[in-house]
């Protein structure tokens, strides 16, 4: 078996990651990509937690955020494609329809 | 804008240079680990038992999320063409 600490480990490091994609592109689909990538290193910590404690409390956890990541990252997608559809382009520096 | 971006990568590496030896190194890890494992019995029956009101209300929630996303990427050319002709006559 993995050692707990090497999982949660591995969670800041993929954090840390998705942490830097998130503050420097500026492409739409990246973004997304980075903060999928931080959802699964919170992940990672909840199996560290439920391994190390033996409760499977962590594991339903787990379980429960990546549905929600699903559902975030359908309604992320169809955002995308009906701002692509209109501005022809998901650079996040050039969609300000809310600002207007 | 490429500076503002190396501060960022900066300050990220050092957020995990912080963070890697707090994780390492805390004290929880001394303390015994459970050697019970789990099972994916025991996690489908979490499921199904004490959680299973969160899974229903999980489910809706990500029907909710599928429709709405089908309904942001639907078609519109045909209606837009069709509120056009109707508009030139």
């Amino acid at each position: 078996m993995i050692p707990p600490m090497y999982l949660a480990s591995l969670g800041a490091i993929l954090f840390c990651i998705g942490l830097m994609g998130v503050f420097t592109s500026k492409h739409g689909i990246i973004v997304l990509m980075c903060v999928e990538i931080m959802l699964n290193a919170v992940n990672l910590n909840f199996v560290a937690g439920a391994l190390h404690y033996g409760d499977v409390t962590g594991w339903v956890y787990t379980g429960i955020a990546i549905a929600i990541a699903a559902a975030e990252v359908a309604v992320g997608l169809a955002i995308f494609l009906a701002v692509f559809s209109t501005k022809e382009t998901i650079d996040l520096d050039e969609v300000t329809l809310l600002k207007h | 804008m490429r500076l503002i971006d190396h501060i960022v990568r900066l300050m990220v590496a050092g957020i995990l240079a912080i963070l890697l030896p707090m994780i390492v190194y805390h004290s929880m890890w001394d303390a015994n680990s459970s050697t019970s494992g789990l099972t994916n019995f025991e996690f489908a029956r979490a499921m199904l038992t004490d959680w299973a009101i969160p899974v229903i209300i999980l489910g809706v929630l990500l029907s909710m999320a599928m429709i709405g996303a089908s309904y942001l990427v639907r078609d519109e050319r045909i209606e837009n063409l069709l509120w056009e002709q109707e508009g030139e006559k």
